[in-house]
């Protein structure tokens, strides 16, 4: 009986050796018959397609060995049935499109924030940036000055953002929105709610014009694939 | 014994398979471009919007003659991507511009020497020159602009727009050798009801005026000389057209009365308050008012003449501007100058002239 047991044991591990061997380039994409054509396929043991609960949601699969990204001067791959099976994904949200400072005091800043979050699955994360067309003005001419010493100051006329999260790109400054887009949020690799909050500034001085300012900013998230 | 060299067996076997799996790792069955996306202008639904797609070719692709590069748009994107043409789009290989068809000459198709664009549904098919070249080498950046911002001989003016907001819109990138469901690369944009955030705030008006003083006493006149006395005027305004500060006699003609209540002092009747002469006037020290300008007001006191005219210039007791700015001002001062003479016919007495300052803001 053992040596039954044995041998059947040393047979599977030939046989997946064997398998191993087997596995070409393209002999992993190309399942196919008559009506389908199956890009891939995978040995493994297990995995599945809905496991979730109130904080996470998970695709996954189980036993397979190597998986992962492999690349160098001339090749890139992404190794493993999850990889290759993940059509591309990209979804953005901006908690609020309105931010509102209320009435500006000399004596004071005033802020308000609003948060952009970004999933996808691209290989190289994603980037968001923020622009506008015009400064915060009025209907004439008058503007509320871009913050240029990187501090929005009660008292001077400024204006700016400044980013908090591990993906914010503005987070050490109070910045200027300009008219030629900047980065306020990115991530290097695919991520799962990439949380960023812009944080909108304003003050004035004795001298800022009267009256009731307004601008429209431009938030673009953009995947790396 | 036996059993030590069964398990040296089991172990040693699962080591080689584990060594073949590693070694032979699977790759992808198909070429595949890489840093790959879209940065586009909008992201709402329903608006225009420039793309600007961008790959690396994959290291054995080139692209030759007659080859193409295929964007196919979900499904959900309108068919015919909104008319764009190959004026509308820009091909460029590692920045340097490719040249591309127009409307007018080659209906958009391909020549020797020139890439067509075609769009037929959700598929954009850039079509490489059919003269044999290699077009764009392996390794590449390809970047590929659509819309307004396209500028290869002719600047873009049509923009696709954006489908119903949804996540996960896909957009393939192509081309020659590929089935179509095997493309050179995805990518993925988001398409959201609203894109922009719109930012509001409000500055209050705010407005001080002030007069240093209420009084302003000329002194005996004298024969041979001008006597002056002023009052500062003082305004605050954050109105975005600044404001102006006039000043108004009691009546029209309104001159220095004495306190009998039937001789005066004439006001001056030009633009100057001369000794020996009986005339009263006000001058001021900005520029660009009614009032004539006397920018030293007290060094005009005990001398011979200071620029000072009628506080009712045209003699309509219109009131006559004295100091103005044109934007926000902080404590904006303008000195007001009374000048008043006497002649040697003057009667004797008390007099007295009240006038008003107005200051206005224009917000």
């Amino acid at each position: 009986m053992k040596n039954i047991f044995i041998k059947v044991i040393i047979i599977t591990f030939v046989f997946i050796s064997l398998i191993a061997f087997w596995r070409t380039p393209v002999s992993l994409a190309l399942m196919n018959s008559e009506s389908y054509i199956n890009w891939m396929d995978s040995l493994n043991f297990g995995g599945e397609e809905t496991s979730s609960s109130t904080n996470y949601q998970l695709q996954d699969t189980a036993g397979e060995i190597g998986t992962g990204e492999i690349s160098s001067t001339n090749y890139a791959g992404l190794i493993g049935f999850r990889q290759a099976e993940a059509d591309p994904k990209m979804t953005f949200a901006i908690s609020d499109t309105s931010v509102d400072f209320g009435t500006l005091s000399t004596s004071s800043v005033s802020s308000d924030s609003i948060t952009i979050t970004s999933t996808t699955n691209a290989v190289d994360g994603y980037v968001t940036t923020i622009y506008e067309t015009e400064n915060l003005k009025t209907g004439g001419s008058a503007d509320i000055d871009d913050v240029a010493d990187g501090t929005v100051t009660a008292g001077s006329e400024e204006y700016g953002i400044r980013t908090s999260g591990t993906d914010g790109q503005m987070n050490g400054a109070d910045t200027a929105i300009t008219v030629s887009p900047q980065a306020v949020a990115s991530h290097a690799s695919w991520i799962n709610g990439s949380v960023v909050t812009i944080t909108f500034k304003a003050a004035i001085s004795s001298l800022t014009s009267a009256g009731a300012y307004a601008h429209n900013v431009t938030l673009i998230s953009t995947g790396r694939f | 014994m036996k059993r030590k060299s069964l398990f040296k067996k089991i172990v040693g076997g699962t080591l080689v398979s584990l060594i073949l799996m590693l070694a032979f790792p699977s790759v992808p069955a198909h070429a595949t471009h890489t840093s790959i996306k879209d940065t586009m202008s909008r992201l709402k639904t329903g608006v225009g919007s420039n793309h600007e797609i961008q790959f690396t070719l994959d290291a054995s692709t080139n692209i030759i003659e007659d080859e193409t590069i295929i964007i196919t748009f979900a499904a959900s994107w309108t068919d015919g991507l909104n008319s764009i043409d190959c004026e509308d789009i820009d091909i460029m290989d590692d920045a340097t511009q490719e040249d591309i068809a127009e409307v007018a000459v080659e209906a958009c198709a391909a020549t020797a020497t020139e890439w067509g664009a075609i769009v037929a549904g959700d598929v954009l098919t850039l079509t490489a020159p059919s003269g044999a070249s290699t077009y764009i080498d392996a390794s590449s950046v390809v970047t590929i602009k659509i819309g307004t911002n396209a500028t290869e001989e002719h600047t873009g003016d049509t923009q696709i727009v954006n489908p119903a907001a949804g996540n996960d819109l896909a957009i393939t990138i192509g081309g020659t050798g590929d089935s179509g469901t095997d493309p050179d690369g995805q990518l993925a944009v988001s398409i959201i009801a609203e894109d922009q955030v719109t930012v509001t705030a409000t500055v209050l008006p705010s407005f001080t005026f002030t007069i240093s003083s209420s009084t302003c006493a000329l002194g005996d006149l004298t024969l041979g000389t001008v006597q002056t006395c002023n009052v500062t005027l003082t305004t605050t305004t954050n109105a975005v057209s600044g404001y102006t500060t006039t000043v108004v006699g009691t009546a029209a003609g309104a001159e220095m009365v004495h306190s009998n209540l039937t001789d005066d002092i004439d006001n001056a009747t030009g633009v100057e308050v001369n000794a020996n002469s009986e005339e009263f006037g006000i001058g001021t020290s900005d520029s660009g008012v009614d009032i004539v300008q006397e920018s030293d007001c007290a060094g005009a006191d005990g001398g011979a003449a200071a620029d000072a005219e009628s506080i009712d210039t045209n003699g309509d007791n219109v009131a006559a501007s004295v100091a103005s700015a044109a934007g926000p001002v902080a404590a904006d001062a303008t000195i007001a100058c009374f000048a008043a003479s006497a002649a040697a016919t003057t009667v004797a007495g008390q007099y007295t002239s009240t006038v008003t300052f107005i200051s206005t803001g224009t917000f």
